[in-house]
C-alpha cells in the first residue's frame, strides 16, 4: 500500500492594498495556492495545498518575493496520509 | 471523497488564519466550516508527556490518530505556551519502529535467552513470563523478583504495579527510574519538614524578587517555567536573577549574578551563606524560635557504593542519616567556620559575587525563590545540598508564602504524581507511608483489604542496587516498564549489562519502541502510550492533571495498566503467599492475584455506565468497570484526611489539574500557610505539620568530597544532563524527524583552551573514557554549554554514545540516587 | 528503472540554478553557467562537504548539510573563469527568518540559538524567545540553517 502526503496550510500575507489586484493573481496562479480574502488594510488570508511539506515552503518563499508583498506568517498546518 | 476532505482541510486552514488575523471571511468559506463537523479536528486537553512543567497541551485528533497539539490557553502553567518538545508531541507515536508484538528471544521455537527476537502472542508472552516469576519465588522467595518503574507511569500505573509487587509478590524490590531524579529531593523533604514534595507553587515566578538557580539550567530544561521568569525579570528592572552552576548554559543569558563554580563545593556555599545570615543579624528569630528545631547530622558517610570498595569501607558511618539535637547558638557556631574566604577557596568564585548572593537572601525586604533539579539532586551529597538550601531558607522565614520559597524542579512529568505520592520507591507506601513503619503497613494493609503481615518491612533493591543484585544473581525475574535503564542507570558496562545478561535472570521489558533497553531483555512487550490510554500525572507543583484517552493503540499495543493488571490473572495466590498469611484470611483461597487486588470490591467499585458510550477506554471496556477510577479512589483514600487529599475523581477530567491538598474543593497554593492551607491551625502562622512538633528541622552538615575526583591521568571533569530538544534518554524525541534534525547527535561540550591542549579542534572526534569505559564523540567548544577549563559536559540522550558507560555508580547514602554529574575522565583525539 | 538524473533535468524549465545556493565567489551568474563543467572537483574540495550537485548538474550549496567555512578550496580547485578572488568579500547572502518560525507560535524553541558564530543571531528572551539576525554581522555562512525543525531560515543574496 502506497502512501502520498497530503499537506494543508494558511498563511497571513501582509500585503500593500494598492498591489491587490495583481498580487491575488499571481498567488491564484500558484499550484495548490488560493487567496481566501484580503482586508481593506492589507492582510490576506492564503490557503495552500502541496504533496509535501517542502513544496510549501517554496511556494511560501515565492509569495515572500512578490511586488508589494510585505511578509507571510504561517498559521495553521496539517498533514495527511491519503492511502491510495 | 477526497475532494470534500481536501476541502474541509482547507476552510479549517483558512478559518485559523482568519482568526489569528481578527479578519472576517466569505461566507463560502465559513459555510464550509459549519457543515464539516464530522471531519473537524476534535481537540482535547492533555497534560505535556516529558518534563515535570507539567503543562497542559490541546491535543488534535482525527480519524484516530493524532493530527496537532498545541499550547493549551486555559491552562495556568503554560498559559498557551508550548516549547519545541510539545509543539512536536502529535509524532512521539508514530516513529517508524513502533512496537506492535511481543517479542520473545528464541531457538529453534523455544525460548533462549542466546536467541534472537521472534513475536509470540501476547498468551505465550504471559505465559513464560509467569513460569520465570513463579520459578523465582518457589526457588528463592520475593526478593528474587522486582521490578523497575517509571516518573512516567499513570497515577494508576504505579498505583496497580505497587498493589501487584508490594501485596501480590510481596517484595519490596519496586523502584521508579524517579530515583535517578528526585530521590535526594525527596530525602530532602523528609529530613527537614517530614513530609514530601514542594511547599510554594508556580505562581512564585510572578511574585518574587530576587530568583536563585542551583544547579537547574531551566532555560533549556523548563524552558516554560523559564519564559514565565524572564518575563517577570524583563517587565521589572528591580528584579534580579543569580545562576550558579559548574559551566556556563543559556539560564546565564539572564543572569544578573552568574557564578561558576568548583564541583560539590556548592555546599560550601550554601554554608556559607547561613554564616552571612547569622553574622550580619539576619535571622528571622520569631520565625525561626516558633517553627525550626536544629539538629547536627552525623557525617563521613560514604559513596553508596558496593560494600566491598575502598571508598566505602573507608567511611566512619556509611549510609547513615543519624542526627542529634543542638541549640542555635551551636549552629552558629558550627557554621562560623565557612566564612566566604574559605567559600572563595573551595567555589573559585569570587567574593564579591558570593557576598552579592548571601545579601538578597539576608535582605528582609526581598522576596527570594531557589530553583533546583538534577545539579543537587544527582550528587554524593544531595539530601544534604537540598536541607542547606532549607536551612538558608528558614533562618530567614522566607518559605510557604508568595514570591519566597525552595522549590525544587522535576524533570519527569509524573515523578511526584507516581513514583512519589503513589510511593512507588522501595522503601515507601503511597501518601508518604514508609514499609518500615509497622503502623504504615497496618493502614496499607487496612485499606487495601489484606491480611496483616501481607507487607514486607524491610525495604526492597532500590534502583542501583537492583541492577549490582541481577549481577550477583539475588534477582532473577525482573520488569522493567516504563523507563529506559540501561542507557539511564550508571556504569553500564560493569553493573548494568552483566545483570540483564546473566543466564540466571529473566528480562522483561516493556516499552513502545526497541530502546537499548529493551534489546537488552529477553521479552520486549509492546506498550499503549500517553493519549492511547486514560491517564493522570503529577506534576512539581503538586498538581494533578487528568486526560481521556483520544486515540486507540496500535494493534497489539498494550497500556502498562493492561500489562500489570492482565499478568496478575496468572497468579493463584497458593503461589505466592505462605500458607500462614493464607491462614489468616482462609477466603481469599482458591483466587488470584487478580481477584484479590483489583477484583477486591474497591478497584472494580464503578461500573461501565460511567464511561460514556463514545469514550475510548480500553482497559476498562477489557477488565469490565472503570478502573481507573476505581484505583484512583481507592489511592486517594490513602490520603484523604493526612494532609495529602485529592479531589473526587471526575473533578479533575474537567479542571486543568488541580494542586493537593484539596480541600472541599479548594486547592492549596502554599502549604504550611495559615490563610493558604487549611492544615495549618487557626493563630499558629506556619505549622511544618510533617513532624509530630509541626517545626522544620535546620541541619548542621558540613563539605565532603566527591566519591571520584580529576587526577593526573583523568584529568577533566564530566558533568552529564539534557538538551531542550530530546527527552527521557530520547526514545520519543529522537524518532521525531523534526528534533532529531535540531539536535542529531550528542556531542562534548568543552573549553577550547582545554581541546587545544588536546590537539583537538570543534568537529573533531575524541574519545572519552573514564576508569570504567569509553565511548567515541565529538567535540563542541562553542554552542549553547561553555564550561570551564577542566571540565567537559555531555548530554546523555543518544543511544548511539552512552556516556554511562563512563560515570560513576556512586550514590547519595540517604536517597540512594546517582551522581552523574561529577566523575573524572581523559579525552584523547581519535586516530 | 535506472536512469540518468541530470539528462533528465534538461527538460526542466525555468533557469535551472538558483542565485541562492551559488557558491561563494561567484560575482557572476551568467559566467558561471557559462563556464562551469561540471567537473566536480569543488564538491570534492568542499571540507565541509556542503557543495552538492543541483539543478542541472550544477554544483551548489545545500545548506541543510552544514555551513561555510569560507576556506576558499572550491574557488582555488576550480580551472575555469567562473570565481574572483578569493581576497573579496565572498558573498551578500545574509540569513532571513520566515514567518513559519516556532516563535511567532508562541513555541520556545531556539534551536538554532548558538550555531551563529559571528553572534549575528540573537533571541529576544521574554515569554517566547523570538530569534533576531543583525544583517551587519551575518556572514550568511547556514549554520543557522540545519538546526532548524520547520526549515524556517532561509540564506538568501542580499538585494
Amino acid at each position: 500500500m502506497k502512501t502520498e502526503e497530503l499537506h494543508v496550510s494558511s498563511l497571513i500575507v501582509h500585503i500593500r492594498p494598492e498591489k491587490r489586484q495583481e498580487i491575488e493573481k499571481s498567488i491564484n496562479a500558484l499550484d495548490g495556492a488560493e487567496l481566501i480574502t484580503v482586508s481593506p488594510i492589507g492582510k490576506a488570508v492564503v490557503v495552500l495545498e502541496a504533496p509535501h511539506q517542502r513544496v510549501i515552503m517554496e511556494v511560501i518563499d515565492t509569495i515572500n518575493a512578490l511586488d508589494g508583498v510585505l511578509s507571510t506568517g504561517l498559521v495553521y498546518h496539517e498533514f495527511e496520509k491519503l492511502e491510495s | 471523497m477526497k475532494f470534500t476532505r481536501r476541502e474541509f482541510m482547507k476552510a479549517q486552514a483558512a478559518a485559523s488564519a482568519a482568526a489569528v488575523a481578527g479578519i472576517a471571511l466569505p461566507a463560502t468559506a465559513s459555510n464550509l466550516i459549519a457543515s464539516q463537523d464530522l471531519t473537524k479536528i476534535k481537540w482535547e486537553k492533555a497534560p505535556c508527556r516529558f518534563c515535570g512543567t507539567g503543562c497542559s497541551v490541546l491535543v488534535g485528533t482525527q480519524h484516530g490518530r493524532v493530527v496537532a497539539t498545541q499550547g493549551d490557553p486555559e491552562s495556568p502553567v503554560n498559559k498557551g505556551l508550548n516549547c519545541v518538545k510539545g509543539y512536536f508531541l502529535s509524532k512521539i507515536m508514530y516513529g517508524k519502529d513502533r512496537l506492535t508484538t511481543p517479542l520473545l528471544r528464541m531457538t529453534d521455537g523455544v525460548y533462549d535467552k542466546n536467541g534472537e527476537f521472534e513475536p509470540v502472542s501476547w498468551d505465550a508472552a504471559f505465559d513464560i513470563m509467569a513460569d520465570k516469576f513463579k520459578d523465582a519465588l518457589k526457588k528463592k522467595g520475593p526478593t528474587s523478583v522486582g521490578m523497575f518503574g517509571s516518573g512516567q507511569w499513570t497515577l494508576w500505573e504505579g498505583y496497580a504495579a505497587s498493589k501487584l509487587m508490594k501485596a501480590g509478590f510481596r517484595t519490596n524490590n519496586l523502584d521508579p527510574n524517579a530515583r535517578h531524579c528526585m530521590a535526594s529531593a525527596v530525602g530532602g523533604f523528609m529530613r527537614t519538614f517530614g513530609i514530601d514534595e514542594p511547599m510554594g507553587c508556580y505562581d512564585d515566578l510572578e511574585n518574587a524578587d530576587v530568583f536563585v538557580l542551583w544547579g537547574s539550567n531551566m532555560a533549556e530544561m523548563h524552558p516554560i517555567l523559564w519564559s514565565r521568569l524572564a518575563d517577570r525579570r524583563l517587565s521589572n528592572p528591580d528584579v534580579s536573577v543569580h545562576v550558579l552552576s559548574t559551566y556556563t548554559h543559556r539560564s546565564f543569558e539572564l543572569a544578573d549574578n552568574g557564578m561558576i563554580f568548583t564541583p560539590q563545593s556548592d555546599l560550601a556555599i550554601l554554608n556559607f551563606i547561613a554564616n552571612y545570615i547569622i553574622q550580619n543579624d539576619a535571622v528571622d528569630k520569631d520565625f525561626v524560635e516558633k517553627h525550626t528545631n536544629f539538629r547536627k547530622g552525623v557525617t563521613d558517610i560514604g559513596y553508596g557504593l558496593r560494600p566491598t570498595d575502598p571508598l566505602q569501607k573507608a567511611a566512619e558511618n556509611p549510609d547513615s542519616g543519624a542526627s542529634t539535637p543542638i541549640s542555635f547558638d551551636e549552629f552558629a557556631e558550627y557554621v562560623s567556620e565557612f566564612d566566604v574566604d574559605y567559600a572563595v577557596k573551595m567555589s573559585g568564585v569570587p567574593a564579591e559575587k558570593l557576598i552579592e548572593l548571601a545579601k538578597v537572601y539576608a535582605d528582609p525586604a526581598k522576596r527570594v525563590v531557589s530553583y533546583w533539579t538534577m545539579g543537587f539532586n544527582q550528587h554524593t551529597r544531595g539530601v544534604w545540598a537540598n536541607n542547606l538550601m532549607y536551612n538558608v531558607h528558614l533562618l530567614t522565614g522566607k518559605i510557604s508564602k508568595p514570591g519566597s520559597g525552595p522549590f525544587s524542579l522535576t524533570g519527569q512529568p509524573s515523578a511526584c504524581g507516581t513514583a512519589r505520592e503513589v510511593g512507588t520507591f522501595s522503601h515507601r507506601l503511597p501518601a508518604d507511608l514508609v514499609v518500615a513503619n509497622p503502623k504504615h503497613r497496618a493502614i496499607a494493609e487496612k485499606l487495601w483489604k489484606l491480611p496483616e503481615g501481607t507487607i514486607e518491612p524491610k525495604p526492597g533493591y532500590h534502583a542501583v542496587l537492583q541492577n549490582r543484585m541481577l549481577k550477583d544473581s539475588k534477582l532473577n525475574a525482573y520488569w522493567v516498564m516504563c523507563n529506559n535503564n540501561v542507557q539511564a542507570g550508571a556504569n553500564i558496562n560493569e553493573e548494568i549489562i552483566p545483570g540483564y545478561r546473566n543466564p540466571e535472570n529473566f528480562i522483561v521489558v516493556s516499552d513502545p519502541y526497541p530502546t537499548v533497553t529493551a534489546q537488552m531483555g529477553d521479552l520486549i512487550l509492546p506498550t499503549a502510550m500517553w493519549v492511547e490510554k486514560e491517564g493522570a500525572y503529577g506534576n512539581a507543583e503538586r498538581r494533578t492533571q487528568f486526560w481521556h484517552q483520544q486515540v486507540k493503540a496500535p494493534e497489539g499495543a498494550k497500556s502498562d495498566l493492561w500489562q500489570l493488571v492482565e499478568f496478575s490473572k496468572r497468579f493463584k495466590i497458593e503461589e505466592v503467599w505462605t500458607e500462614d498469611l493464607i491462614a489468616k484470611m482462609p477466603e481469599v483461597r482458591g483466587k488470584t492475584l487478580y481477584d484479590v487486588l483489583y477484583k477486591n470490591g474497591q478497584v472494580d467499585a464503578f461500573g461501565l455506565e460511567e464511561v460514556a458510550d463514545e469514550r475510548l477506554n480500553d482497559e476498562a471496556r477489557d477488565f469490565g468497570f472503570y478502573i481507573q477510577k476505581g484505583l484512583f479512589e481507592e489511592y486517594a483514600s490513602f490520603g484523604r484526611g493526612h494532609g495529602h487529599d485529592l479531589a473526587p475523581f471526575d473533578q479533575y477530567h474537567e479542571a486543568r489539574g488541580l494542586r493537593w491538598p484539596v480541600v472541599d474543593g479548594k486547592e492549596t497554593l502554599w502549604r504550611f500557610r495559615e490563610g493558604y492551607d487549611p492544615y495549618v491551625e487557626k493563630g499558629s502562622e506556619v505549622q511544618f505539620y510533617g513532624h509530630p512538633d509541626k517545626k522544620a528541622v535546620i541541619f548542621a552538615l558540613p563539605y565532603e568530597p566527591p566519591a571520584e575526583s580529576p587526577d593526573e591521568e583523568y584529568d577533566l571533569w564530566l558533568s552529564t544532563g539534557r538538551v531542550l530538544e530530546h527527552w527521557h534518554s530520547g526514545s520519543m524525541t529522537r524518532r521525531v524527524p523534526e528534533l532529531y534534525k535540531a539536535f542529531p547527535d550528542a556531542v562534548v561540550f568543552m573549553h577550547p583552551d582545554d581541546a587545544k591542549a588536546r590537539g583537538v579542534r570543534r568537529g573533531d572526534e575524541i574519545v572519552l573514557a573514564s576508569r570504567r569505559g569509553e565511548l567515541t564523540s565529538r567535540v563542541e567548544t562553542r554552542g549553547r554549554n561553555r564550561p570551564p577549563r577542566g571540565l567537559v559536559f555531555m548530554p546523555w540522550f543518544d543511544a548511539k554514545q552512552l556516556v554511562n558507560k563512563i560515570t560513576l555508580d556512586a550514590t547519595d547514602p540517604l536517597s540512594k540516587q546517582t551522581d552523574y554529574k561529577k566523575c573524572a575522565v581523559k579525552i584523547t583525539k581519535k586516530v | 528503472m535506472k536512469f540518468d538524473n541530470s539528462k533528465r533535468r534538461l527538460f526542466k524549465k525555468n533557469n535551472q540554478v538558483t542565485v541562492n545556493h551559488l557558491l561563494p565567489w561567484i560575482a557572476n551568474v551568467d559566467l558561471f553557467l557559462k563556464n562551469c563543467t561540471q567537473c566536480g572537483d569543488c564538491i570534492t574540495a568542499c571540507p565541509e562537504k556542503i557543495i552538492v550537485k543541483g539543478d542541472g548538474g550544477y554544483p551548489n550549496i545545500d545548506f541543510t548539510v552544514g555551513e561555510c567555512s569560507f576556506c576558499g578550496q572550491c574557488a582555488d580547485i576550480c580551472q575555469e573563469q567562473i570565481f574572483i578572488s578569493t581576497k573579496l568579500s565572498p558573498w551578500l547572502k545574509k540569513a532571513q527568518i520566515d514567518g513559519s518560525c516556532l516563535a511567532y507560535e508562541n513555541v520556545y524553541c531556539r534551536s538554532c540559538s548558538e550555531s551563529c558564530e559571528a553572534q549575528a543571531l540573537t533571541f529576544q528572551i521574554g515569554l517566547s524567545a523570538v530569534p533576531e539576525i543583525n544583517l551587519d554581522l551575518c556572514t550568511g555562512c547556514g549554520a543557522c540553517v540545519a538546526p532548524c525543525p520547520t526549515a524556517s531560515v532561509l540564506i538568501k543574496e542580499l538585494e
